[in-house]
């Protein structure tokens, strides 16, 4: 009835507008937090700067991926000696790590079963810091991935194409880091593949060379640390070589048996590839290891040859030349 | 509806006003939110911004000076002097403008509020583990706790987050280009590369014998004194504060009854020690290397000239004292136990237009004689030559030394032994030389010399028993 009706409404209107005000005056706080930098985190959305924009237009809106760039308070390990990246070199890292490691897989993936795969298997975070982590032992860490949810990458202030070893380190490091990710995820290899290495596995790797990691069945002396480690590198390092200078790593190995067993570790790896994620690893390795190639310059027909560690070598027009 | 779905809301909102009335009662997250607000007010506040005489670790390193400024929209502006800006600077930046810069700067609330240089700034040099050495770097920080500020807001109270440090920021009044102009005038005069040999100054104390002071090092800003203290000759280092007037010591230092406390910069090329005249420090040096030395513990120090055989000796550069003397204690009373080697090496022309080289290395005194010893040792040094000049390596056993002399062009070398080169006539071309001895305790040849003062103390002879030829110091 009518009369209730107005009632209702003359109940309803100010609960509400009291209901709305209150929640402002709950924390008792007459000041107007305003201006960017007084207690916000670095989130993309108020960052207006030319970085900003571009990590929001090619990062969050497309990969729901957030970039801190800046240092942020407590993110970062107190034990080293850390500084932030420089301004300028933030968007030219970022757009190279786009072009190299995000856009194959957006390609690869497009016509499977997952076209949003980045989208969903991409780490929320990536943490970006200017220096090296130069640990105590004077080792150096290049990259980190924290249980799916976070990347931080390192050196950002010193990676250029002139340092040819470190800038394709770099991108191993992160095919690296991101098939751990999958990893995670499934590892329906993993019965199958661990035997092949039974009792190679050591947390004294680090003796060895990745040369005679080779002669043993591990692609590199890193591959040894653990069965993780081990197919995650194939995966990496097999990406970020050409065809040939792939098959040039596994073919000089002397010893016949590492042969046999490097060769059986990479068909686990591709089909499984093929099957959990529908993944053409030999189209695969074409767009990455071209995407490299086009970020350095290099001129048609070479090709370098990337160890885990270092270029040994490369293949011109076919033929291999070693350092 | 039952109007009880419209009295909770009210009676919801009823309580939050009650919770708002007690004054006592007060959101600890809206406590620190004001707390970083007027900080940052105040930051943002001075025209003019602050100074920051940053130590990023107080033993090793004396400060380095920046002014910032702190704008509303999150970014700083910084500035170095000159010196800092070259001398910390890639290839790349060595290309900009000196001037100010700018980054990114943001308080955050995690562990307290927190004042973050958020991306890479002249501060994180001191921060960058790559610049110089590896692994630690100059050890300073990103990030500084907010501590408070003085009553008036001329000072704020930080302390750096990796390092626990106190540190200070302080409101600046001077225009920018007046605080560096000064300061840049200040530190060049310092540490001037147009003036030779200038790595010792003096130190002019009333009443004293000159001290010595070694330049500073500008990539730790420590600079080192030595005083004298009971004839002995001592070394001390203290981390340097630089501001626009002078130079500020971290700690006063003695030397003899005065107090150092200071140094202030007189817009030449001298510095009031204290800021008090009489006493002064002397920068621009004429370019003679001093010399030290001591006969029956008597130290001698100053400029000297020095002469061989009628022959006036030019001295070159300085080199490194020995800190390990040959012989026992008891016969060698060495002033250098806190310096580094000095290595003397002299350039003695002959009447022809050729050199001699002879070498040096302390002079110290035999105990209870006026016996000096000099000894030789050996050291690596290239001189570049031209064919046409004539340079014999002297030395008094030339058993323990070799000759490499390189052609610059064919990169074909000779080594001789004894030490002499003489280079065909007619051919004038650049040749690399270098001389390397074996260098060995055992190997070092002494030449016994008496010592003979000359009544008025102003030149010595070092007289060699063996063959009566001599070398005579005089004091400039």
């Amino acid at each position: 009835m009518q009369k209730n009706k107005i009632n209702k409404l003359f109940w309803m209107i100010p609960c509400l507008m009291l209901g709305v005000s209150s929640v402002f005056m709950a924390s008792c706080d007459d000041d107007d937090i305003s201006g960017s930098v007084v207690d916000m985190p670095a989130t993309d959305m108020w960052d207006t700067t030319a970085i900003g924009k571009y990590i929001y237009e090619n990062y969050t809106l497309p990969y729901n991926i957030r970039v801190i760039y800046r240092w942020e308070d407590n993110r970062q390990d107190m034990g080293k000696y850390l500084v932030p990246p420089k301004e300028e070199k933030v968007v030219p890292f970022l757009s190279m790590l786009k072009r190299v490691w995000m856009d194959p897989y957006v390609e690869i993936t497009s016509t499977t079963s997952q076209p949003d795969f980045l989208r969903t298997y991409v780490p929320k975070e990536i943490l970006v810091t200017g220096s090296k982590a130069i640990n105590s032992d004077g080792s150096v860490t290049l990259g980190f991935a924290e249980s799916g949810r976070q990347i931080q990458l390192y050196d950002v202030n010193n990676l250029s194409i002139e340092n040819v070893d470190d800038f394709v380190m770099f991108f191993h490091t992160m095919h690296h880091e991101f098939a751990h990710i999958l990893q995670q995820t499934n590892k329906d290899y993993d019965t199958e593949y661990r035997v092949l290495s039974k009792s190679g596995y050591t947390s004294s790797w680090m003796n060895t060379t990745n040369d005679a990691a080779r002669e043993e069945g591990f692609i590199t002396a890193y591959a040894k640390s653990s069965v993780d480690e081990d197919f995650v590198e194939m995966l990496s390092i097999m990406l970020v070589n050409s065809p040939q200078a792939w098959n040039y790593l596994i073919d000089r190995i002397q010893n016949p048996v590492a042969r046999d067993i490097l060769r059986e570790k990479e068909r686990i790896m591709t089909e499984w590839m093929r099957d959990v994620w529908e993944i053409d690893m030999s189209d695969f390795q074409q767009l990455v290891y071209t995407a490299i190639e086009k970020e350095m310059n290099l001129p048609e027909g070479v090709d370098l040859i990337h160890d885990g560690n270092f270029i040994i070598g490369e293949i011109i027009n076919g033929e291999i030349v070693l350092k | 509806m039952k109007k009880i779905a419209y009295i909770l809301p009210l009676l919801a909102t009823l309580f939050l006003f009650t919770a708002c009335d007690d004054e006592d009662y007060r959101d600890p997250s809206a406590i620190v939110g004001d707390y970083i607000n007027e900080h940052a007010e105040l930051l943002k506040s001075s025209e003019l911004g602050w100074r920051f005489d940053y130590y990023p670790n107080e033993m090793a390193y004396g400060a380095f000076n920046f002014l910032m400024k702190f704008r509303e929209d999150g970014r700083v502006e910084m500035q170095t002097d000159e010196n800092f800006f070259y001398l910390f600077a890639t290839e790349e930046e060595k290309l900009r403008p000196y001037g100010v810069q700018e980054s990114d700067y943001t308080i955050q609330n995690s562990q307290g509020p927190v004042l973050t240089f958020a991306t890479y700034s002249l501060l994180s040099k001191l921060a960058d583990p790559e610049l110089f050495t590896n692994g630690s770097g100059w050890q300073g920080d990103n990030e500084f706790v907010l501590m408070g500020h003085s009553a008036g807001g001329d000072t704020i109270f930080l302390k750096s987050v990796r390092a626990q440090r106190p540190c200070y920021l302080v409101k600046n009044t001077m225009p920018w280009d007046e605080y560096f102009g000064k300061l840049n005038s200040v530190i060049n005069s310092i540490d001037n590369p147009n003036v030779p040999n200038s790595y010792f100054r003096d130190l002019l104390i009333a009443g004293q014998d000159p001290a010595v002071m070694t330049g500073f090092d500008m990539t730790t800003r420590m600079g080192v004194i030595y005083r004298y203290q009971n004839g002995k000759m001592l070394a001390d280092s203290c981390q340097m504060r630089f501001t626009p007037e002078g130079v500020q010591l971290k700690r006063p230092l003695r030397v003899g009854d005065v107090r150092i406390t200071h140094f202030a910069y007189n817009g030449s090329d001298e510095f009031l020690v204290n800021g008090e005249p009489g006493s002064i420090l002397k920068v621009a040096e004429g370019g003679r290397p001093k010399m030290s030395f001591s006969v029956r513990d008597k130290v001698f120090l100053g400029a000297y000239e020095v002469e061989m055989d009628g022959v006036t000796v030019e001295e070159t550069d300085l080199y490194f004292i020995d800190t390990n003397p040959v012989g026992s204690d008891d016969e060698w009373a060495t002033l250098y136990d806190h310096l580094q080697s000095y290595l003397y090496m002299v350039l003695i022309p002959d009447n022809n237009g050729n050199y001699y080289v002879d070498l040096y290395d302390q002079i110290t005194d035999a105990n209870g004689q006026s016996n000096v010893a000099l000894a030789r040792c050996g050291f690596s040094h290239q001189w570049s030559f031209m064919a046409e000049d004539e340079i014999t390596f002297r030395g008094v056993s030339s058993n323990n030394m070799t000759f490499f002399a390189t052609d610059s062009e064919t990169g074909d070398y000779e080594q001789n032994t004894p030490l002499a080169l003489t280079l065909a006539d007619n051919v004038r071309k650049p040749y690399t030389a270098y001389l390397q001895s074996i260098f060995g305790a055992s190997s070092r040849d002494r030449i016994n010399c008496v010592v003979v003062p000359s009544p008025d103390g102003q030149y010595f002879y070092f007289v060699n028993k063996a063959d009566g030829s001599y070398l005579r110091i005089m004091k400039m």
